[in-house]
């Protein structure tokens, strides 16, 4: 009784771990792109490793659409890591007896031209992630919702909120610009 | 299309990571590491989050070729050199076995110093200096876990400037349970690491490589002698080796390196560049890291009875650094 218990536990086990692999080898190049372009390829693979890490321990609860799950959790592990640099300057800055300067919460990538970067800089991080998630994962609204961890609702809120500032910014010719339908983002 | 939509296009356009197709075999090592690492943690108790020590973002990455295993430990904080521009070895070639790391060692570490260690090397031999003791012991945890490290037993090897694009190293041995691994510090630290045994018979030797060059080091087992870095044109420099078998060599774009061992065996070890061969392996990171290669012969080169050559593939690591 007990080996077939074991048999039963190594054959779900090797299930599960084919059912990561594969989830591994298909998703690993779209997330990979995601950090790399917030992050710098120093924290790659740590990124990566946690990333999925959470997926090996949470498989079981990975949606149909794995993408934006994923995404999701790379957005988290990265804000988790950006929130402890950020407290690990502060403190360095309060022992250092400087207590107002503080970084840019977003470093934008290098290959990115200055106008652009600084109008997205502008953004929000909410709004920012928006557009990033559409323009440089080519997300669709609503799967890129999911990854944004919002309602889709919400999402084309931020989307739009977000586009029309760096329109703004970039000079696109606000005059020309058609009345805000969302309904034009819609998958 | 409106401009709204032309927002998209033009961030698009800017997209900094296209992704190129098919997937080339740094990256592939890259994912080879990370799925390592994943599966291996899931053995392990729970090790979220990235490493931070003092500042330092921290990475893991293995590598492994016949008796030799590397690990990478990383803090990053220097101002990277490009990787030189060397033909990366595909990890998934036939005989390219994936990453194996040890079994994680459960708190033993060698309480003195290894006898084949003392025996083989003047280096381990001599009595224990200040100069000796690690700075670095705290980044060390997880390889000191992974290869029963005992960072009291180690010993400083020697520093290399900086030079050609590559930051300056200082470099100690430090010896674990049937390992022994070298340390290197810049800002940040690295060690790779080699079963014991092979490392008594073939020393301890690696390179740095930099934007336009390359640097050799090592520690070689008592006896070695007529250590030599050879050049493309064929023409060879002799290396100093000091009374305690340690050599440092700034050699330009050297094709290999070669020494006598004590029994009059030529070990010959090619560059980087030279590692596409079948039990060779590779790991290399995207621009913006330094690598440092480690460049040892593989078990299966060992000479059959009567030869006097080995010519020995190289294996290495590449640790990633950033700003």
């Amino acid at each position: 009784m007990a080996r077939r218990q074991s048999l039963v536990r190594m054959s779900i086990e090797s299930d599960r771990r084919q059912a990561f692999e594969k989830l591994f080898a298909t998703h690993y190049r779209a997330v990979r792109g995601y950090v790399l372009r917030r992050a710098p390829s120093s924290a790659l693979e740590d990124v990566m490793s946690d990333v999925f890490l959470v997926a090996w321990r949470r498989l079981d609860s990975v949606a149909d659409d794995p993408l934006p799950w994923l995404l999701g959790v790379a957005r988290r592990v990265l804000a988790n890591q950006h929130r402890a640099e950020r407290r690990r300057g502060a403190l360095t800055r309060r022992l250092q007896g400087r207590y107002r300067e503080s970084g840019p919460d977003w470093e934008p990538p290098e290959m990115i031209s200055g106008e652009l970067a600084v109008a997205l800089a502008s953004l929000s991080v909410r709004e920012r992630e928006a557009l990033l998630l559409v323009a440089w994962e080519g997300l669709e609204p609503g799967r890129a919702a999911r990854a944004a961890g919002c309602s889709a609702a919400t999402f084309r809120v931020r989307l739009h909120r977000a586009r029309r500032r760096v329109a703004d910014q970039l000079g696109e010719g606000t005059e020309n610009r058609p009345h805000p339908r969302v309904t034009e983002e819609t998958p | 299309m409106t401009s709204r939509d032309h927002v998209i296009a033009r961030i698009s356009r800017e997209n900094p990571v296209l992704r190129p197709v098919p997937q080339g075999p740094l990256e592939r090592a890259e994912a080879e590491r990370v799925l390592h690492r994943v599966l291996s943690s899931t053995a392990r108790p729970p090790r979220l989050g990235g490493r931070m020590l003092g500042g330092a973002l921290v990475a893991l990455g293995a590598a492994c070729t016949g008796g030799i295993v590397a690990v990478a430990i990383v803090a990053a904080g220097h101002p990277a050199p490009e990787i030189a521009s060397r033909p990366a070895s595909p990890t998934s070639q036939p005989g390219h076995a994936a990453g194996k790391l040890p079994p994680t060692n459960t708190g033993r570490v060698p309480q003195s110093m290894p006898a084949g260690l003392e025996r083989s090397f003047a280096l381990f031999a001599r009595p224990r200096t200040a100069a000796d003791a690690l700075p670095i012991s705290r980044t060390l945890a997880d390889t000191e876990r992974q290869f029963g490290l005992n960072p009291r037993l180690s010993r400083f090897v020697t520093s290399t400037p900086a030079f050609r694009g590559a930051a300056a190293q200082t470099i100690w041995v430090v010896p674990g349970m049937g390992y022994v691994c070298e340390v290197f510090k810049q800002s940040g630290a690295a060690t790779a690491c080699s079963r014991t045994s092979f490392a008594e018979t073939h020393g301890i030797v690696g390179s740095i490589v930099g934007r336009n060059g390359d640097a050799w080091f090592g520690v070689l087992p008592q006896g070695a002698r007529d250590v030599r870095v050879v050049r493309a044109d064929g023409s060879s420099v002799s290396v100093p080796l000091r009374p305690d078998g340690v050599f440092v060599q700034s050699s330009g774009q050297a094709t290999g390196l070669s020494y006598l061992e004590r029994n009059g065996t030529t070990v010959d070890i090619p560059a980087a560049a030279a590692v596409p061969r079948p039990n060779a392996r590779t790991t290399t990171t995207p621009v913006g890291s330094v690598a440092v290669h480690r460049a040892m012969p593989s078990r299966s080169a060992l000479p059959p009875a009567g030869a006097r050559t080995i010519t020995a593939p190289a294996s290495s690591i590449t640790t990633s650094t950033g700003p």
